[in-house]
């Protein structure tokens, strides 16, 4: 059975391209803001094997809504795309396990892949 | 001090020749006063003390001069001018008025002795003319030699001035640079970040590009979208880099035909990461050329600086307004910010250098005050309304080509 996976970023390109690759092996969601992915998320939650979130973006970030629905809404794998910043609260994150992993842009498809692969397969 | 040494040699060797003692006598002993004086400026006693010792020496023996060759109707009387005339040279500078004031006291005393018949001319009348001569000739000859010193220092004071005006110059220009780089260096994580989205456009497109193609079965696979994708990519990369390039570029001609609403354009692109997070850009920009004489890279870095504030004065959410007009031959462009505005007192301390609200490290303070410079250098002019919790607003117009 295909896994589903939900991507968010605010630039539609992005989520276009992620489709298009994952799309074979999964089912995708997308969502263009944090706010959008919180109602997908609503519907979806019972389906939904992991989020892919991008870190910025205008109104909610990857990571409070990351905070929001982890573990209380969902209670799977999430990851953030970030560019090159360092954020304190990115760290305090990661070793609260609340993601997983995340990937720098300009990311690598590949690694994504693998990484998906090894967390929920 | 060779013109006092001639001086009063001449005039001493005359009086003696003609035998007058009440005026040689006082002459050959100013005489005498100024070799002492020279032979103390050899040693250790402060110059100050000599000039004014030998001023003080001079003017007496003018005023013995002039009291004994016919008082306030003397031609020597003019020799009053020289002692303020040296003390030109040297400072303090107080020490001219006092002798100024010293000179025209004894004029006023002569003028005063003469009247009460105390003055004497020992002269007969076939020496008057002579006496006359070289009296007239003295102060010719120091006014003369004075007032070619005088231009020689002027020349050298004014050759000061113009290179220090030119190291000036040469320092703010080095400063307008400095600040421009450290913009870039604020701004050029934002556009990292920036550059790093269309990159992975490109690069997910290749790659979506490369599987479906390979993928000979998949009949049904459109490899239109992802050469859109990969354009999309390259595109927005490429106004990045040029808005960039326009900001770095480093001339200094002032001939340049810059278009304003391209130069907003690409401030607001380059500010655009981090614009994005702080709510809304509202562009209205007139739809025509506004074309102002200047320098391109500069006036990037004017209009960057102050949509940058305008970003910065927004602390979560907000709306920045940039508006261009033309109204005749004046171009106008107006940055509105609603965010935290500016208090009273700080109004009119924005545009001074170094003068920042940030915090330490955030800002130089050299930002608004370069942008001063930059918008008074094209000759237009810049205004700033403001009101604390309500948002600012920039005011800029120039004369329009």
């Amino acid at each position: 059975m295909k896994r589903t996976i939900l991507f968010v970023d605010d630039e539609v390109i992005n989520l276009f391209v992620l489709e298009r690759r994952f799309e074979s092996d999964y089912n995708v969601i997308t969502a263009e803001s944090g706010e959008d992915a919180l109602e997908k998320i609503e519907v979806h939650k019972d389906e939904l094997d992991a989020i892919i979130s991008d870190l910025k973006m205008p109104g909610m970030d990857g990571l409070q809504l990351i905070n929001k629905v982890k573990p209380d809404v969902v209670n799977i794998p999430c990851f953030l795309l970030t560019g090159f910043e360092r954020v304190q609260q990115i760290d305090s994150a990661l070793s609260e396990e609340k993601i997983q992993y995340m990937f720098k842009k300009p990311f690598d498809y590949n690694e994504i892949d693998a990484k998906l692969k090894e967390v929920i397969q | 001090m060779i013109s006092a040494y001639v001086a009063t040699l001449v005039f001493g060797s005359f009086y003696f020749f003609v035998d007058i003692p009440q005026l040689h006598i006082p002459t050959f002993s100013a005489f005498g006063l100024f070799v002492i004086y020279g032979i103390l400026s050899f040693l250790k006693v402060k110059l100050v003390i000599l000039f004014r010792l030998s001023i003080l020496t001079a003017t007496a023996a003018f005023f013995n001069q002039v009291f004994y060759t016919g008082g306030i109707s003397s031609i020597g009387i003019g020799e009053f001018v020289i002692p303020p005339l040296l003390a030109f040279f040297y400072r303090p500078i107080k020490d001219r008025y006092y002798f100024m004031a010293l000179c025209f006291i004894c004029i006023v005393a002569m003028w005063v002795l003469t009247f009460t018949g105390y003055a004497d001319n020992l002269l007969n009348d076939s020496l008057q003319s002579t006496h006359g001569l070289m009296c007239g000739l003295l102060i010719f000859t120091i006014v003369m030699i004075y007032s070619f010193l005088f231009r020689n220092a002027l020349v050298v004071k004014n050759k000061k001035i113009g290179e220090s005006m030119k190291k000036l110059q040469e320092t703010t220009h080095k400063l307008i640079q400095s600040e421009k780089m450290a913009s870039l260096g604020m701004l050029s994580a934002g556009v990292a970040h920036e550059i790093n989205n269309p990159l992975n456009f490109i690069k997910g497109g290749i790659e979506v590009l490369e599987e479906g193609l390979s993928n000979e079965e998949n009949l049904a696979f459109e490899s239109d979208p992802c050469v859109h994708v990969i354009k999309e990519g390259l595109d927005r990369a490429t106004v990045i880099v040029k808005s960039l390039n326009h900001f770095s570029r480093e001339t200094d001609s002032m001939n340049e035909i810059c278009d304003l609403n391209v130069i907003l354009n690409n401030s607001l692109v380059m500010l655009q990461p981090r614009l994005k997070y702080k709510g809304k850009v509202v562009k209205e920009l007139v739809d025509e050329k506004l074309l102002v004489v200047g320098n391109e890279g500069k006036l990037h870095q004017a209009f960057l600086n102050i949509i940058s504030n305008a970003e910065q004065a927004i602390e979560k959410k907000g709306t920045v307004i940039v508006r261009t007009t033309k109204t005749g031959s004046r171009i106008n462009v107006e940055i509105s910010d609603d965010g935290v505005g500016i208090s009273k007192e700080h109004l009119n301390k924005i545009s001074d250098p170094f003068f920042t609200t940030k915090p330490v490290g955030q800002g130089t303070g050299l930002g608004l005050s370069i942008t001063y410079k930059i918008i008074e250098d094209h000759h237009g002019r810049i205004s700033v309304d403001s009101k604390p919790g309500k948002g600012s607003t920039f005011n800029i117009s120039f004369s329009a080509l």
